[in-house]
């Protein structure tokens, strides 16, 4: 098994946002295997539905970093990764777009917005659907991924994930 | 003169199917010893905080985090199961504790997630999560095997990935970021040890919401030492209950304390230095009768077709109060300790003006006092059930009347007269002559003028001039 780490943040909507990327800088090799969002937002908002992409990413900057966090704290640090959320993203390839729902979750409705809570609703893209056959997101050096949101929403904050490992081939 | 006063508080208590009562107070005193317990107030609260959404009490969701900690301390040490039996005993360094008192979280959060409720509505439409997070439904399909709606993590299937794991100093800590309902919670997680490949499962039950907003519901920790390497498979969160507002009603009740079942919880003397005894307070679910004999209709099920019931007839039915809690009629926000309360009025004789009822509820010695949840609403279009989901804490305000008056002996009174404490515990015997047999003149009796003797000296008692010669 590959060192295997999760980048998780809080990330508000904004309109054209990359909500949570990677970008690999170092000769080790990234393999994406899960992206979520989960809904946690707990407050009333005007809903809005938006979409989302999962693209591969050719250069990331700026933004606000986050700290992957390790499956085993034993696995040797990462090194020349960058992850950030809401940083500056050059997108090239789209694997995925699909419709999300900003809206607040209540303890009795029926929207899609309940279903956003659920985590396996919220595993918005599995690359491998566990087929030997297919391969994970693979972010070799320059190369990255984010989940990003191209639409106009402004409202709610949600979990975002990004699972990867990271090995030297 | 007041009474030693106590308060009976059960936390975090609910109900589960056949056993309704969530707190009783038993009244273990001997009947000659003329203790009494009085029931002064209930109050129900809900076990923590609400979310700020003050629409509905079932609004907004909470949230909660799963973050790796690097130390913990308190809290209550939960059993897991093996898999196989012919596994060994899981080492004791690995610990589950619910509300651990305090985490030290170490900078990793694996995840985070909103905590809606599964509950189901009974008469309405049942919301995603309940259908999704109930037990056995299965949702997505991840690597060719299921992922149960109910999953918080799960882990991957594919090969080379790592699921996560404990080394020795490490946990894992569940810990409530926002509330959003107080709720009794189901934690099902399952671990792997490394070494030897054997599983083993966690299993909470009821553990509810934290009091305070950052706190940890549980921790899962490999204590240093141990010698192992833990994998975490999968963590559920597995909701059922139903959402109809908690229900409870009070009953006077029969139940043996030592036979129903329960936890036993100390009482809170309002002076330390009372001498309280002969108290038994049982936290549920129990199992908790109405006390037997004619105390009138049992009203447990009946549909009240939305007629209110009047306090008089509940008493008589030994149904004193059907109350619920209500709506929150303030936000409440995530300020640690602002809870709800519904309180009810001071029972009875109160400020409705309920005429001839002026006592307090009174326990016999052998008698008890319970909560009972469940009841139908007035309109009858609820069940009877109380729900699983329901948790809340239970306080009871009593007072234990002690006798301190000195009974005279039955010898010195009359016969015929019953007294004592509860009026029939002595039987004088006391006989006191007729006026006839008492002579003329004599008073006597209470206070010494209640009778006056009748008897006239010489019919027996002395001659006849006729029978006295002189010699």
């Amino acid at each position: 098994m590959a060192a295997t780490w999760v980048a998780q943040q809080s990330v508000a909507f904004a309109a054209t946002k990359s909500m949570l990327g990677l970008l690999n800088g170092g000769s080790n090799i990234l393999r994406c295997y899960r992206y979520c969002i989960f809904n946690t937002h707990t407050t009333a908002v005007t809903a809005a539905l938006t979409t989302m992409q999962v693209r591969r990413l050719t250069a990331l900057s700026s933004g606000t970093s986050v700290t992957p966090v390790a499956h085993d704290t034993s696995s040797s640090a990462l090194s020349s990764v960058t992850c950030v959320h809401g940083g500056t993203a050059t997108g090239s390839d789209i694997f995925r777009r699909f419709m999300w729902l900003c809206e607040e979750a209540t303890a009795t409705g029926v929207t899609q917005a309940n279903w956003e809570v659920l985590i396996p609703v919220g595993i918005v893209f599995f690359p491998t659907g566990g087929d030997s056959n297919l391969e994970p997101i693979v972010c070799r050096n320059t190369y990255g991924t984010d989940i990003y949101h191209p639409g106009a929403s402004t409202v709610t904050t949600q979990e975002f994930e990004i699972t990867f490992t990271n090995a030297a081939s | 003169m007041a009474q030693s006063s106590f308060t009976a508080i059960a936390e975090r208590v609910d109900v589960d199917p056949g056993r309704d009562c969530v707190m009783a107070v038993f009244n273990d005193a001997v009947s000659t010893s003329g203790k009494l317990l009085g029931i002064k107030a209930v109050r129900i609260v809900y076990s923590s905080p609400f979310g700020d959404d003050v629409s509905s009490i079932y609004g907004l969701q909470g949230k909660f985090s799963l973050d790796r900690i690097s130390a913990y301390s308190g809290g209550t040490e939960a059993s897991s199961v093996k898999q196989d039996t012919g596994a060994g005993t899981l080492s004791s360094s690995i610990k589950l504790m619910t509300f651990p008192t305090s985490v030290t979280e170490s900078g990793g959060r694996i995840r985070a997630a909103g905590d809606a409720p599964a509950g189901m509505l009974i008469t309405g439409t049942v919301n995603f999560q309940s259908m999704l997070r109930a037990p056995g439904i299965c949702d997505a399909n991840e690597g060719g095997r299921c992922i149960e709606g109910h999953n918080i993590i799960h882990k991957m299937w594919d090969s080379d990935t790592e699921p996560i794991m404990l080394h020795e100093g490490e946990g894992l800590a569940c810990i409530q970021r926002v509330f959003g309902v107080p709720r009794a919670m189901h934690w099902n997680i399952l671990i792997r040890v490394v070494s030897t490949g054997y599983t083993y499962r966690y299993a909470i039950e009821d553990s509810g919401t934290p009091y305070t907003v950052d706190s940890p519901i549980w921790c899962l920790f490999n204590t240093s030492g141990s010698g192992i390497n833990i994998e975490i498979y999968v963590i559920s969160l597995v909701g059922f209950g139903e959402y109809n507002l908690p229900r409870f009603r009070m009953i006077r009740t029969g139940a043996d304390p030592d036979t129903v079942g329960g936890e036993t919880v100390s009482i809170v003397k309002r002076d330390t230095a009372a001498t309280i005894g002969d108290v038994i307070v049982k936290k549920g679910p129990i199992v908790a009768y109405p006390l037997a004999g004619n105390h009138g209709v049992t009203m447990n099920y009946l549909d009240y077709q939305g007629t209110p019931i009047l306090a008089m007839i509940q008493q008589k039915a030994d149904l004193f109060r059907n109350f619920m809690i209500v709506s929150p009629q303030y936000t409440v926000t995530t300020t640690p300790s602002l809870r709800l309360e519904n309180e009810t009025e001071r029972w009875p004789g109160d400020r409705r003006g309920a005429g001839a009822i002026d006592d307090d509820i009174i326990i016999n010695p052998g008698e008890g006092f319970a909560i009972v949840g469940g009841i139908q609403n007035q309109s009858g279009t609820y069940p009877p059930e109380a729900s699983e989901m329901c948790l809340v804490n239970v306080e009871i305000d009593c007072y234990q009347s002690t006798p301190s008056a000195v009974y005279p002996s039955e010898d010195d009174v009359r016969n015929g007269v019953d007294y004592g404490p509860t009026g029939a515990d002595y039987d004088g015997d006391l006989i006191l002559p007729a006026e006839a047999d008492v002579k003329d003149g004599v008073f006597y009796g209470a206070d010494g003028t209640e009778y006056e003797g009748e008897y006239a000296g010489g019919g027996g008692s002395g001659m006849s001039k006729g029978r006295v010669v002189n010699q």
